[in-house]
């Protein structure tokens, strides 16, 4: 027997199952590099199930089989495809109501950064307002502190002036350094005047001040350095000559409009003489 | 052919199962009676064989052979197996050592009509060469224990096999 005779014995005896010992392990090394013998086993595997004998099943054995196969596997795997199918559709439908739930929260969260924009924008705008507000009210109530501080010391000096001058009396201011304004004052039919800081009254220097009975007479908006000496053509008889050195300088309130109002360069204190 | 219907029974597809029935149920239990020779015993396991080849369908590989023969293999595992449990192995063994059918001559082969089927070369096998055949296939000795229980020597036993299984080769039809 050649060799491979030899293997092709013992590949009959292996399709027979009856192979053992270390025949079987060396025909087990052999047959896998040996495509014959493959192809002999192969055959004698044939001849072994041709070897069952012939005939039928009795008909019992198919319902016994039956009884204890899965039950209608097939309906089974076609209601598992409908599941399948029912989740996949179901997942679909999920889905899509999101990304339409998704789209319609993003255009939501869309409008609500415009309208944010919108009113940080405004609000930016309002706190500037509100700044320039919060400034300006600053500033006025400044003003207004301001104000009714000079208010009141133009208050003090008119009553010293009123009270001095409805009496007939000159009042002469003495300079300190300090400024004022001259005021003439239509009801009162007097002269004013009040602080004020931008032209100092050299100290030494005195102010004359009088009361005219027909205030109409004064007109301070005219005067000069040589009319405030003199104030010849309306100053009381007299009077001129008490003035001594006093600084004017005039300008015309365009707001009031002279000569009701007009700012005179002076300083001092208000005394009676 | 087979790898379809493999896989519709590896998809539980019950309407493959009247077609896996039909081709393999009546070689299934006839190897099993054969074996066991026992109806109601061989129904049982042929029973158990069927489903549990329903059931491993799917490990089935078509490349290595037909479903008929993974079925037959399957089925005289499981037989032999209640066999050798049940004690019906050693007395077709016995059966099958002692009782000599009529031998079938060499000339007999030789001038009589081809074997038309694998069955009938199996008759006309000579009687010794038909006895380690079937003593391998149907009670599942192997060789050596063949050798013991014929008293013959282990080479004797594997060129009786090898001669058999030549001539029963030979009438296969081709695929």
């Amino acid at each position: 027997m050649s060799d491979h005779g030899h293997f092709e014995g013992l590949a009959a005896l292996y399709a027979l199952g009856a192979l053992d010992g270390a025949d079987l392990a060396t025909y087990e090394i052999h047959r896998r590099e040996c495509l014959p013998c493959r192809r002999a086993e192969a055959e004698f595997d044939r001849v072994a199930t041709g070897l069952a004998p012939s005939g039928a099943a009795p008909e019992s054995l198919k319902a016994k089989v039956e009884a204890v196969l899965p039950k209608k596997g097939g309906e089974r795997s076609n209601i598992i495809t409908a599941l399948a199918l029912a989740a996949v559709l179901l997942l679909t439908l999920s889905m899509f109501v999101e990304v339409q739930h998704l789209r319609d929260v993003r255009r939501e969260a869309s409008d609500l950064r415009v309208a944010q924009e919108r009113l940080e924008r405004r609000l930016e705008s309002a706190m500037l307002k509100l700044e320039l507000t919060i400034a300006e009210k600053e500033s006025l109530k400044r003003a207004i502190r301001s104000f009714s501080d000079q208010n009141i010391a133009l208050r003090s000096d008119l009553d010293k002036v009123m009270a001095l001058t409805s009496k007939g009396r000159r009042a002469v201011m003495t300079g300190d350094g300090g400024t004022g304004l001259v005021y003439l004052d239509p009801a009162g039919g007097g002269v004013v005047f009040f602080a004020n800081p931008k032209a100092p009254l050299k100290p030494g220097e005195h102010l004359v001040l009088w009361m005219l009975k027909d205030q109409e007479a004064l007109n301070v908006a005219h005067c000069d350095e040589k009319a405030a000496y003199g104030m010849s053509p309306s100053a009381p008889a007299g009077m001129s000559a008490a003035v001594q050195k006093v600084a004017i300088s005039v300008e015309t309130d365009p707001a009031v409009g002279s000569p009701t109002m007009s700012r005179v360069l002076m300083i001092g204190d208000v005394k009676a003489e | 052919m087979d790898g379809d219907l493999i896989r519709r029974i590896a998809t539980g597809d019950r309407s493959a199962f009247d077609e896996f029935y039909a081709k393999v149920s009546g070689p299934v239990y006839q190897v099993i009676l054969a074996i066991l020779g026992n109806r109601a015993e061989a129904e049982d396991v042929a029973q158990e064989a069927l489903v549990q080849l329903w059931r491993d369908a799917g490990r089935f590989d078509p490349s290595r052979g037909s479903i008929l023969g993974w079925a037959v293999s399957i089925a005289r595992s499981r037989a032999l197996d209640r066999a050798r449990s049940s004690g019906a192995r050693r007395r077709l063994v016995d059966r099958l050592s002692q009782s000599m059918r009529p031998e079938a001559t060499e000339e007999r082969i030789k001038d009589g009509p081809p074997p038309a089927s694998l069955h009938e070369a199996l008759e006309q096998l000579p009687a010794e060469q038909r006895q380690v055949v079937e003593l391998a296939y149907f009670t599942g000795l192997t060789q050596t224990e063949m050798a013991e229980r014929l008293g013959i020597p282990l080479g004797t036993v594997k060129t009786r096999v090898k001669l058999a299984m030549e001539k029963l080769r030979a009438v296969l039809p081709h695929e």
